[in-house]
């Protein structure tokens, strides 16, 4: 993220607030009570309940691609913090990663990357701090930092947004419905990972609340992830000018503030939050093939110990496959171009699908699989051709395949057989009994909380304007 | 990701909430203490390398004061705050419980 905000400023700040806060807002009112009323607690149980088969098999294949690509980026990223540190190569650094990751994920497991998630949360955050409070003392503060910089768009979110003349190159249209409805309802909505977290909780209300908590660390590392790109770029100008270089933004202002002992900290902090990453686009792999794959489609009726053989099998070939996507973030101007250019792909044509099974009692299973198929390859085909890359398409990408995504599910489900209402029970918003939560702290309402967090990005929205 | 490990994941944590005395106190007893300890650990090594080690290696963006020191020391408060709140919260949650 520090490698965004010295190529593009604070916009980049709008991943972290409208790119989520509104997104996890609406999880914790409207979708945590209709998942808790709900038969299903995952991605491929809704799909295939809901749709049919080959939406569940489309959908698997997709994922464990997409999964597979973002552990390429994590590893990438760990890899840079490496050839900075140790001196090695690009290639050296990449397999170095590789093998740390491949051995605690083989030893540890799920839980491992679990504990490892919490972990380097505290980390990071011990981390960055210092840098952004040294990096601003040392600059001036925040009008300092303005100065030595003197790019005045790089300090706005939104003035510059009318048109496209802005870092983003993109205008507010597609910042608010492609990044903050569809890329981030998409993944707040459907990443299911986050919602069983707070399916875990002890009773609806907790679980309301958890997203609404998460939300304010969110809206702190707005700040925390942005700064420091911006004080690298103001400290070391030039030096970072290139795109891969901005890459290592943040390890870079460590190395220019940090002392022996305290660097060593600050590195290991980011190596633990690219490895957590890494470990958990890897065991989300290993499950998704094993049991969402070669399960169903290559080995049905096989022992459990054979499964579990052929998840740690999956677990190294996801690692080596990772190596290979490693190399494919070297060719785009940062990271997080390549993250966007992947999340407007996947998650885009799927938050499309699950919207219209959810809401709409008329969605057939042909017309849900059309869609996701219509919408994927939109994504695919548009990019393919365009090869752009840019933040601000990548939204526009996502808008329209979502768009494409819907017009061919409706369409081909007109044109198709719906289930019948007793099947579509438990899984659809109407046909779903839903449960009032009991919270008698006020200050824990889900509602009070949602009106905290959503006034505070306004506030910073407005004070970064 | 898939039904078969999220069922199974949501059915580690329904067990917890049956038998709260046992699992579920452990657990969050248990991650606290790790990152507690971790952090007291980075912070300990950070305070020592402040106190002995004063010359030498100066970053390019000298502040002026012990880096290491300074931030070795909130490391060792926050370090001692998780700590505390951690030993704290399974008592808390008992009290709670004995009180309904």
């Amino acid at each position: 993220m520090g490698a965004g905000a010295a190529t593009y400023g604070i916009m980049q700040a709008h991943y972290y607030w409208i790119g989520a806060i509104p997104a996890m807002c609406f999880v914790a009112l409207f979708m945590i009570p209709f998942y808790y009323a709900s038969r299903v607690h995952s991605v491929p149980g809704f799909l295939k309940l809901r749709y049919n088969e080959a939406t569940r098999g489309f959908n698997a294949i997709l994922f464990a691609i997409f999964m597979l690509l973002l552990s390429g980026i994590n590893m990438f990223a760990m890899a840079l913090v490496f050839q900075l540190l140790l001196g090695w190569s690009l290639t050296a650094s990449i397999f170095l990663s590789a093998a740390i990751v491949l051995g605690y994920v083989v030893m540890g497991g799920l839980s491992s990357s679990i504990y490892n998630e919490v972990l380097q949360f505290f980390l990071i955050t011990l981390g960055l701090v210092p840098l952004v409070i040294f990096g601003l003392i040392d600059v001036g503060g925040l009008s300092g930092l303005k100065e030595s910089i003197s790019n005045p768009q790089f300090f706005h979110v939104w003035a510059n947004t009318g048109s496209t003349d802005n870092p983003f190159a993109v205008q507010w249209f597609y910042i608010v419905f492609g990044l903050g409805l569809v890329q981030s309802f998409g993944y707040w909505c459907t990443d299911f990972l986050v919602v069983q977290r707070a399916l875990a909780a002890e009773d609806l209300a907790a679980s309301q609340r958890t997203p609404l908590i998460a939300a304010f660390p969110k809206l702190l590392y707005g700040v925390l992830a942005i700064f420091p790109g911006l004080i690298a770029l103001s400290i070391l100008g030039p030096k970072i000018a290139t795109a891969a270089q901005a890459n290592n933004a943040v390890p870079y202002a460590m190395a220019y503030y940090f002392p022996t002992g305290m660097l060593g900290f600050g590195l290991t902090a980011l190596l633990a939050a690219f490895m957590s990453g890494m470990a958990g686009n890897v065991t989300a792999f290993n499950t998704v093939w094993t049991y969402d794959i070669y399960k169903p489609y290559i080995n049905r009726d096989a022992t459990d110990r054979h499964y579990l053989n052929m998840g740690r099998i999956a677990t190294v070939a996801g690692v080596l496959l990772s190596i290979a996507t490693a190399y494919l973030a070297l060719g785009f101007p940062t990271i997080i171009n390549y993250v966007q250019v992947l999340h407007g792909m996947f998650l885009a044509p799927l938050f499309g699908t699950f919207l219209l099974g959810m809401f709409w009692t008329r969605t057939t299973g042909w017309g849900g699989f059309a869609g996701l198929v219509a919408g994927t390859s939109y994504g695919l085909i548009t990019y393919l051709i365009t090869l752009d890359s840019g933040l601000g398409a990548s939204m526009a990408r996502a808008f329209f395949a979502w768009i494409v995504c819907l017009t061919v599910t409706i369409a081909v489900s007109l044109v198709t057989q719906p289930k019948p209402d007793d099947e579509l029970r438990g899984l659809v918003w109407g046909l779903t009994e839903q449960k009032e939560a009991v919270e008698e702290t006020w200050y824990k309402k889900p509602w009070v909380l949602a009106v905290i967090v959503l006034t505070i990005t306004v506030a910073l929205n407005i004070y970064f304007w | 990701m898939t039904e078969e490990h999220q069922t199974e994941e949501h059915h580690e944590y329904g067990e917890e909430e049956r038998v709260p005395e046992h699992s579920g106190t452990n657990h969050s007893m248990a991650i606290g203490f790790y990152i507690a300890a971790l952090i007291l650990v980075y912070g300990v090594t950070m305070v020592l390398t402040g106190m002995f080690s004063s010359s030498g290696s100066e970053p390019e963006g000298d502040l002026g004061f012990n880096v290491n020191l300074w931030w070795g020391l909130v490391m060792v408060i926050s370090g001692c705050v998780i700590l505390g709140m951690t030993l704290a919260s399974p008592r808390r949650r008992s009290a709670r419980r004995q009180q309904q």
